[in-house]
């Protein structure tokens, strides 16, 4: 499979890097109006093209598909124009900043015949996948509470896109989307969201919300989310049910950390690849767009994350539960 | 003022924070613990055989025996106990929920207040030193304006009683928001104004909710998020719940485990990993201020009223999981 990268920021470089570990596919060409020292490295390692836009890379008849790691209220634009010009499409999450973008995208693929699928990538996150596998083998019984915890700083300290949440969708289009899409995979459909935000949301970027949301199977989750921390960063989950609990903190069960010395210049050896949840979902779309099975996650299923994430800042506007 | 020794009693043995408040009112210096009552008698009986103490036979002939009333029975009963308390002018600790309903809480207020005579509600969290620091924290101003706030009270489901309809007037959501609502009151100074909240029944055989959330805002909109769920396994998990918090403010996020830092056992005694405590006793701390309200006529120290503010959120809660929108949290004046 031949790759373009469109965007320049963290996600598109790392993007790029995971495209030139995947045996079988090649990092063609990259376009963005500026790129991260990390995005040029991987380009220029493998002799890729850093163009100046996306249309160039777009323009290139050798390339099958492209990741877009561009701002979230430019991936509508970016996937269709990529659709048009016949390559597969990984769009980064959330899939789209409006339900009629993601409607259109999805409408677009399958008119053109082209793969679509959107970076949710907590699906591939390991200890969230074996969680779910906990919950169908009955380890816990039946489910009844869950509660997701996705909480750390303003991405570029609010200054940038992210902290823009006309552009950005907040923390609800950007953060809950994960867990949304997460909790739907394992419990199915949900009925009804409530939420509500921090005081002075938008100020300096800073947001944070907490949200309610009923399954159509009976779950209670409590999802929150924040870009309010001062520094750091928690993620966790937790499921619990008539039989059991299970109970996940990020950080604080790692396989293998490293407290180095400042300045002595040691790190870890660079992980195996074997589980890099971001590898292994490219992977998936590579394979898919090869001809192979789809993989965990689909465009249908972004758009419906993106519908429950919506719904909670409508939510948090409006002072009302939405029914879904 | 006199230095005879304060006579104690206890009215109800069901609720499983009975034998903490028994225990501790027989240690502390100047109180005499004169005995319990119980509306079943083989329950009275066995309990007064544990703590090598007299059971009553009526309520009455313990009231007429004793200087202050501590009720611990099912949450049906606080109700007609407190109010024959009150007619014999006993200043009475009350369990918590005060009362399964805002019209029941009401009417044991106001039958204190018409006798002088004190109704405190125990709510022994507010005696953790992390929860009073976190008090002095907010207090002191160096926060910044508070922003969001979440809290989790989950713990085992009980069971007996706490699954009857009758006698517990509702599940997690009654058995489990007060705590944090009372925390939440006595940190930031403001009352309620509106709840969401969902319920269900789905992991217990029972006919009421075991678990539920709530998303709540203060008076000066402030939002809080509160998990009440009876949703920690017994007998798997290491302990019996929890109370948190994470506060996030204009100058940071600070968090609560009100029982923490926590001891890891593992013992196989048990058969199961534990979670032990720091050995402080919240039931001592609670019961002693309260003992010493009562000796020098001060108010209580966690009143009445401030039981009935948690089940005006208890009860807008409960219309709020059948409506499926926030309902307004009826205040009423005292």
């Amino acid at each position: 499979m031949r790759f373009g990268v469109i965007g320049g920021g963290g996600m598109a470089g790392y993007h790029a890097l995971n495209i030139t570990r995947i045996p079988g596919s090649t990092l063609v060409a990259c376009g963005a109006p500026e790129y991260s020292q990390f995005t040029r490295d991987v380009a220029t390692k493998v002799e890729a093209p850093c163009y100046a836009t996306g249309a160039d890379v777009l323009a290139r008849t050798d390339i099958d598909a492209v990741v877009i790691a561009t701002p979230t209220d430019t991936h509508k634009e970016m996937t269709l124009a990529a659709l048009q010009a016949g390559k597969h499409v990984f769009v980064e999450k959330p899939i789209a900043r409006s339900l009629t973008d993601a409607a259109a995208m999805i409408e677009a693929a399958a008119r053109y015949q082209r793969k679509l699928m959107p970076g949710q990538v907590v699906r591939y996150f390991r200890e969230y996948a074996s969680a779910r596998d906990l919950v169908i083998a009955g380890e816990i019984g039946t489910p009844a509470v869950a509660r997701t915890v996705r909480n750390g700083t303003v991405p570029g300290g609010g200054r940038h896109w992210y902290g823009d949440i006309a552009r950005s969708g907040g923390v609800a289009l950007d953060l809950l989307v994960h867990d949304y899409d997460w909790l739907r995979w394992v419990f199915g459909p949900a009925e009804r969201v409530y939420a509500k935000s921090m005081k002075h949301a938008g100020t300096d970027g800073k947001d944070a919300m907490l949200t309610i949301v009923r399954f159509a199977n009976g779950v209670i989750a409590h999802s929150e989310a924040s870009w309010a921390y001062p520094s750091g960063w928690n993620a966790a989950f937790e499921l619990a049910g008539s039989g059991g609990l299970i109970n996940h903190a990020d950080g604080a069960v790692r396989d293998i950390t490293l407290n180095a010395a400042a300045g002595s210049g040691a790190t870890l050896a660079p992980d195996s690849g074997i589980e890099d949840a971001y590898l292994h979902q490219l992977r998936d779309f590579a394979t898919w767009c090869a001809g192979g099975p789809a993989p965990r996650c689909v465009a249908e299923d972004g758009y419906e994350a993106l519908r429950m994430s919506l719904a909670a800042y409508e939510s948090a506007q409006t002072g009302k539960a939405i029914t879904l | 003022m006199t230095n005879k020794p304060l006579r104690v009693g206890v009215a109800g043995v069901a609720h499983v924070h009975a034998p903490g408040y028994i225990i501790e009112s027989k240690k502390i210096a100047g109180a005499e613990f004169v005995g319990l009552w119980d509306d079943q008698p083989a329950r009275a009986q066995k309990a007064a055989i544990t703590y090598d103490t007299r059971a009553f036979v009526t309520l009455d002939e313990l009231l007429s025996n004793i200087d202050t009333l501590v009720i611990a029975g099912e949450n049906s009963m606080h109700h007609p106990v407190a109010l024959a308390a009150a007619a014999r002018r006993i200043p009475t600790l009350c369990e918590k929920p005060i009362a399964p309903s805002v019209a029941h809480a009401r009417e044991m207020v106001e039958a204190f207040a018409k006798a002088g005579v004190q109704l405190g509600t125990a709510f022994p969290v507010r005696y953790s030193p992390a929860v009073q620091r976190l008090r002095q924290t907010i207090q002191s101003g160096t926060l910044g304006e508070t922003l969001l706030v979440r809290a989790t009270n989950r713990g085992t489901f009980p069971g007996g009683w706490f699954g009857d309809p009758d006698l517990a007037g509702g599940g997690a959501i009654m058995d489990h928001t007060v705590h944090v609502a009372d925390l939440v009151r006595w940190i930031w100074q403001q009352e309620f104004n509106d709840v969401y909240a969902e319920g269900g029944t789905m992991m217990y055989d029972i006919k009421v909710d075991d678990c539920g959330m709530l998303l709540f805002t203060l008076q000066n909109g402030l939002a809080i998020s509160l998990d009440p769920s009876w949703s920690r396994p017994s007998p798997s998990f290491p302990t019996w719940g929890d109370v948190t918090m994470e506060i996030t403010a204009a100058n940071g996020v600070v968090n609560l485990d009100a029982f923490g830092p926590r001891i890891e056992l593992y013992s196989n005694r048990a058969g199961k990993g534990q979670w032990v405590g720091q050995g402080i006793n919240l039931d001592q701390l609670m019961i002693t201020d309260w003992l010493d309200a009562v000796r020098h006529d001060k108010p209580a120290p966690i009143s009445g009223v401030d039981g009935l503010r948690t089940v005006e959120l208890v009860e807008a809660a409960y219309r709020s999981v059948k409506s499926h929108q926030p309902e307004q949290v009826l205040v009423h004046p005292y």
